[in-house]
């Protein structure tokens, strides 16, 4: 029920059902910490496996590299299963924003170290470039990604529904500014969106599919 | 965001992260620090949202990686928008011209649109060309009050116009975006810019015409995009040519 007279609103149920989900998951880690401090290696594995992916995406948009990224993801667990075989958390439940915040840091730590190295570098020497440049391999991903994306882009229809697209991901424009100008309605806007990413997700299941064929 | 905080797991529901394209914004680097930092506590354990994050990235990047290639295929159109933006308030009457000279030829017409093709060609040819001994600057942030520093950067203009390249030094996360900001000795807005994609690193490099550093101090500030606070500073003394 809600707090106001009568039953709770669909809104309200969704937020109620995140809280009980919120709580849930703090619970989990509490468990997983008070595990840990008692020597459960089991309780380790769970930990990384829980949060393992979820560090790798953070660092691999924080750094831009998928190799920083994994030296960093098991600098971060190092760091973590220390502290919480050791002295743990004041307050279990934190342990996400822990393993955040280690990942976080960590990235910072690098980064700094990286641009002292420049600044006392040889005079003439060239620095370090902020962006390697892509691999072979990252060069041909792309390409695969942009052909995909060709794709659904030609089976969008209407032709406004392309606009919204281009737009919103690469103009970045707001969204209410989208919709005012093309006339649609928010509800209308997140389902183009939605379509879009749906086809977009059939096309490189298929085109998986047919690299495993071919393979 | 209609979220409330239990212990740090994030109580976000999905309905709300899809209509509000929390994912989306995320990856462009668009949401506010604080909302940012929230979502990502929620996604480190939510394979749901991580599925919809690697598929995001993936159709954006696709997007990005599609559109390049569409420009650099387009490579006289490229050349044509940048004479336009070059010829800047000449841009409407050639535009007529070009359009009356498609429909109306005559030995005038043709005449100026030699000289206009002219134009193209060099500036395509500028495109193209190395170009050595840019002024390039790296610029680390002051501490403390910057407002009256004396800067400690010094750059001297060459006798042509040009550009400079000013690489910022910033510990700022990669992957979000800002606001800069340049102001002259008398506090007066050169230029601004909103959306600037710190690189993997976290650092910013732009390049600026020479024209918005006439000689004297200025002041170039980096904000957060959301709430304007400066996040770091860069006085710099700008020297005439010789």
């Amino acid at each position: 029920m809600s707090q106001n007279e009568g039953p709770a609103t669909p809104a309200e149920n969704r937020i109620a059902a995140a809280d009980r989900a919120a709580a849930e998951e703090a619970g989990i880690a509490a468990d997983l910490v008070r595990r840990i401090q008692g020597g459960d290696r089991q309780a380790e594995d769970e930990m990384i496996e829980r949060y393992s992916r979820g560090v790798l995406f953070l660092l691999r948009r924080l750094s831009g590299s998928a190799d920083v990224a994994e030296d960093l993801h098991q600098e971060t667990f190092r760091v973590v299963l220390e502290r919480l075989r050791g002295p743990g958390l004041e307050d279990p439940g934190r342990l996400v924003g822990f393993v955040q915040g280690t990942a976080r840091h960590l990235f910072l730590g690098k980064n700094r170290k990286r641009l002292r190295r420049k600044t006392d570098a040889a005079g003439d020497s060239l620095p370090d470039g902020a962006d390697p440049a892509p691999s072979q391999l990252d060069s041909t991903l792309r390409g695969e990604q942009a052909m995909l994306v060709r794709r659904m882009l030609a089976e969008l229809q209407p032709e406004r529904d392309r606009r919204v697209l281009y737009r919103f991901y690469l103009a970045e424009e707001d969204k209410d500014r989208i919709c005012v100008d093309l006339g649609l309605s928010h509800k209308h806007f997140n389902r183009v969106l939605y379509r879009a990413r749906q086809r977009f997700k059939q096309l490189l299941e298929g085109s998986a599919r047919h690299a495993r064929g071919a393979a | 965001m209609s979220a409330t905080e239990t212990h740090d797991a994030v109580a976000l529901d999905h309905t709300t992260i899809e209509k509000e394209q929390l994912v989306d914004r995320y990856l462009m680097g668009r949401l506010p620090r604080e909302e940012e930092e929230r979502f990502e506590r929620h996604y480190l354990s939510c394979q749901r949202c991580l599925d919809q994050l690697e598929l995001g990235e993936k159709m954006l990047g696709g997007l990005r990686q599609a559109t390049a290639e569409d420009v650099e295929r387009a490579g006289v159109a490229a050349a044509l928008a940048l004479a336009f933006r070059r010829l800047g308030r000449w841009r409407a009457p050639l535009a007529a011209l070009v359009a009356a000279a498609l429909l109306l030829p005559s030995g005038l017409l043709y005449r100026r649109l030699q000289q206009v093709g002219g134009e193209l060609t060099g500036l395509r040819a500028e495109l193209h060309s190395p170009r050595v001994n840019l002024p390039l600057l790296t610029l680390s942030p002051r501490r403390g009050d910057a407002a009256g520093a004396e800067p400690s950067h010094h750059l001297r203009l060459g006798a042509e116009p040009g550009s400079i390249v000013l690489a910022l030094e910033l510990d700022l996360p990669s992957g979000a975006a800002y606001r800069a900001v340049l102001l002259d000795s008398a506090g007066e807005v050169r230029w601004q810019a909103v959306d600037l994609l710190a690189d993997g690193a976290g650092n910013l490099v732009l390049s600026l015409p020479t024209a918005f550093f006439p000689p004297g101090d200025h002041l170039l500030r980096i904000e957060d995009p959301a709430s304007h606070q400066p996040l770091a500073h860069f006085p710099l003394r700008i020297l005439p040519p010789r």
